[in-house]
């Protein structure tokens, strides 16, 4: 049985909107026109235990909302959802005991407050008996490294910190289902890889079901399976992470490396393709899927090769290439 | 009910908020300070109309006197356990208020009492015993009609907070509905009796400021009969239904503040 | 001047976009004045002379000096203490305005909005409850009136200017707490609720003098011609004085103040 389960999901929200200026405002104070945003579109999935999935999309395509709704926050327009066998929006306290729901931009914790404080409160809250929390407690401060602030206040922890407190004070209580959005945003590049390396020694020992969204492509090559990509609302691939890019690179890439000196106009007379890359010895081309080869072929007979390499593009690139310019988040 | 949890949270929000009360003390001081300031003055005006007036709408003045105590009882009964109310639209603008409804607790609990305000107990304590005072020259009967009517009016104003967060969850606007709730209760310093007809049926029959605040000091001064108490005490609950009622019907407006 | 005219010109759009806001503070403004305006209504039923006001004259008064409080009473500068509590006067400290002209500037702005609700308000007002308004005592006594109440908008607006620079010694909570006790002490000094000459004359004479009733009791005091002219002058005077006072005392506190701000280095 599937833990996670959404069928023709809809959400629509109202927003008013404002013309500019002092005739706009004494209009709108009066009159407003309102528009109906349709944030969620139509979208049905299912979702194996101890799966970890990861959400895409540019910015304000649905996924923090979808994430919204199976965390019962949000009443659905329309559609089924179920979650651990619950209806989320019912919001009761068996289920709200099974999951957690961790917002990299938001947080939960006491601001003045050191995050034991916080923990403890949660102790309360979720009805964990003392034992089990000492215990859970202490196996994630040893896993994230936490020891020394614990008893420090909230707002005087760096970011990285305060994400790895937030982490805490939302797996206390062990849920078996686990969303998080945008857990690594705003990190530096050592922090993101501290915090992916946890998420996924977490799920492995605990087997969780994790949806995740993310911002940065390298939390979801390294820790998702399978990925959502959503655009306005709507599901536009749902699948395991390589079908994606073969489906959708329409380009490879060749990687050379010369043996002997090379420069760009020698490359130009014999091929099309895009350059992405020239500091010779090493040069990376961009070229059509259905000339990979022939090029290949080519670049052999007529120059000294050392080494050469056909390869997808990354999963970057394909995203990139999907959405155009616009953010991705 | 896991009315053990309840009280762990409460205890545990409640002691939290005195640490950060005790941390910021001259803040702390000055507010207790501006609490006195406001009940003092007010009891001073009514001292001096006392030396120059009879009655006011047929009340002496110490009868208003009791008025304006029991006003501050239930008054100060909102502000000291139910202060959550005043952090609310923080709350819904930067999204905490999305943990607080994942979380396996009673929302609606969680937002009224987590900030319990200390700072309003020292003044309850000189309305309780003021109060006192008074009570021992009351008689049996009307002790307990007070002590229906109290239960009443907590009813109420546990209803109107409700209301006033269920508006902050489709509008995110919290601070000037509980202010023009607090404006509106501050009408009834006094019996509501002075005021004219139609403004004493709107503080009656559609704010419930007089079943709050003046109902129950009636009660004390033997003026209610028991078919009007009953009558409080069922407005109370169909409040008490419509509030919740309401703040259900909030919950599926909610639209969460964008990340 | 320019760009103070564009200063008032945004923030009155700024006051449209939050007409909830905006609204919300004319209701409360409305139940506040008819909560004062029935109690005394209520004390007037069975006497027509009272502290040496007649019916007429003191809901002259409480109309009055719920009409002043719209203009007066309503600076924006408490937003000052907020921003140097929370480091948002940096955005002003790095660009060519003064401060103080800015919060003028806005405040005026704030005005005209409250001007315009207010006559909507007061014709409602009129029309719905049919109180008896009087007149000014004279034309002359009317001069001197307005000219108190130009004054009592720049002595408040110095007044909780100077309030709001406490926030650079004590930024806690926005350097509310101070402000809610001052405001406190300022709902009965003003004369908001009653005259101030209905206390005993000990009490009264020490009131009557501090800039709290330069807000709305001495005006109105003026109005009804309960200060003969000489009087009134010498009111207007006494309000000058305090005037140049607090400007004085603002200066030096926000100097100092912008000292200690700087070593912070918020």
């Amino acid at each position: 049985m599937s833990v996670i389960s959404v069928k023709n999901l809809k959400k629509y929200y109202q927003v008013y909107q404002k013309e500019p200026g002092l005739t706009g405002s004494i209009k709108s104070l009066f009159s407003r026109r309102y528009q109906s945003v349709r944030a969620v579109d139509g979208i049905s999935f299912d979702i194996e235990p101890g799966e970890l999935v990861g959400f895409i999309g540019p910015n304000g395509a649905g996924k923090t909302t979808t994430l919204k709704v199976l965390s019962g926050l949000l009443y659905p327009t329309s559609g089924q959802v179920q979650v651990l066998g619950f209806t989320p929006f019912d919001r009761k306290s068996q289920f709200q005991k099974q999951f957690s729901l961790v917002m990299g931009q938001k947080n939960q914790l006491w601001w003045d407050l050191p995050a034991l404080d916080s923990f403890i409160l949660n102790r309360e809250i979720y009805e964990i008996p003392p034992a089990n929390f000492d215990k859970t407690l202490k196996a994630l401060v040893k896993m994230l490294d936490l020891k020394d602030i614990l008893k420090v206040q909230v707002r005087k922890l760096s970011l990285g910190q305060r994400m790895k407190c937030e982490l805490v004070a939302a797996l206390l209580h062990s849920p078996q289902v686990l969303f998080l959005d945008e857990p690594t945003i705003g990190l530096d590049v050592v922090m993101q890889k501290k915090i992916r390396d946890f998420i996924k020694n977490y799920q492995q020992k605990f087997n969780a079901t994790i949806i995740l969204t993310s911002h940065y492509m390298g939390d979801v090559r390294e820790l998702c399976d399978r990925i959502i990509v959503i655009d306005h609302g709507k599901i536009f691939f749902d699948g395991k992470l390589n079908t994606i890019i073969k489906k959708y690179a329409t380009h490879k890439q060749l990687e050379i490396i010369f043996a002997n000196p090379i420069t760009k106009d020698q490359i130009r007379k014999l091929t099309r393709a895009k350059i992405k890359y020239f500091d010779p010895p090493r040069v990376v081309l961009s070229v059509k899927k259905s000339l990979a080869n022939s090029l290949a072929v080519k670049l052999l007979k007529n120059f000294a090769v050392a080494d050469l390499n056909i390869t997808e593009p990354a999963i970057e690139d394909i995203i990139r290439q999907l959405f155009g310019d616009r953010e991705l988040a | 009910m896991r009315f053990k949890t309840y009280s762990k949270y409460w205890l545990k929000t409640s002691a939290l908020t005195l640490q950060s009360l005790l941390a910021t003390r001259l803040s702390s001081f000055l507010f207790l300070a501006g609490k006195f300031v406001r009940f003092f003055f007010f009891l001073a005006f009514l001292f001096v109309l006392k030396d120059r007036l009879g009655t006011i709408a047929g009340y002496s003045l110490d009868q208003v006197i009791i008025f304006f105590l029991v006003y501050n009882l239930f008054d100060l009964f909102g502000q000291f356990f139910y202060r959550g109310i005043y952090w609310f639209r923080e709350e819904i603008v930067s999204g905490s208020f999305d943990f607080t409804l994942a979380k396996p607790l009673n929302p609606l609990f969680q937002i009224l009492t987590a900030h319990t305000d200390f700072l309003d107990l020292p003044l309850l304590l000189v309305v309780i015993v003021a109060l006192g005072w008074r009570l021992n020259s009351v008689s049996a009967p009307d002790l307990v009609s007070f002590a229906f009517l109290s239960l009443a009016a907590v009813i109420i104003v546990t209803a109107i907070h409700i209301a006033v967060a269920a508006v902050g969850v489709i509008t995110t606007e919290v601070d000037h509905t509980i202010w023009i709730f607090r404006d509106l209760a501050s009408m009834g310093r006094v019996p509501i009796d002075i005021y004219v007809e139609s403004v004493r049926a709107f503080l009656t029959f559609v704010v419930p400021i007089a079943l709050v605040f003046t109902f129950p000091a009636k009660a004390l001064l033997g003026f209610l009969t028991p078919v009007t108490i009953a009558g409080v005490l069922a407005a109370s609950v169909f409040i008490w239904w419509l509030s919740l009622k309401f703040w259900h019907y909030a919950l599926t407006q909610y639209s969460s503040a964008s990340s | 001047m320019g760009k103070y005219l564009k200063i008032f010109q945004t923030s009155l759009i700024n006051g449209f976009v939050y007409r909830l806001n905006f609204i919300m503070w004319r209701v409360r403004h409305v139940i506040q004045f008819l909560a004062v305006y029935f109690l005394w209504l209520a004390i007037y039923a069975d006497n027509n002379q009272l502290f040496g006001y007649s019916r007429a004259a003191m809901l002259t008064y409480v109309i009055g000096t719920s009409v002043l409080r719209s203009f007066v009473l309503s600076s924006r500068s408490q937003t000052v203490g907020v921003e140097i509590a929370s480091g948002d006067l940096n955005n002003y400290l790095v660009k060519p305005v003064s401060y103080l002209k800015n919060w003028l500037a806005r405040d005026l702005s704030d005005k005209l909005l409250n001007l315009l609700f207010m006559t909507f308000e007061l014709t409602l007002v009129i029309l719905l409850l049919r109180p008896p308004l009087l007149p000014p005592a004279s034309s002359p006594a009317a001069a001197i009136f307005i000219v108190a109440v130009i004054l009592a908008m720049l002595l408040y607006f110095l007044f909780s200017f100077l309030v709001s620079s406490f926030a650079f010694w004590y930024p806690e909570h926005n350097s509310w707490p101070l402000r809610f006790f001052i405001f406190m002490i300022l709902e009965f000094l003003a004369g908001g609720l009653f005259p101030l000459d209905i206390f005993p004359p000990v009490v009264y004479n020490f009131f009557r003098l501090l800039p709290p009733a330069f807000f709305l009791f001495q005006p109105m005091q003026i109005y009804l011609g309960r200060v003969d002219l000489a009087g009134a002058v010498g009111l207007v005077a006494a309000n000058l004085v305090w005037l140049v006072l607090l400007y004085r005392v603002s200066r030096a506190v926000w100097r100092k103040g912008l000292k200690i701000y700087g070593a912070y280095g918020r």
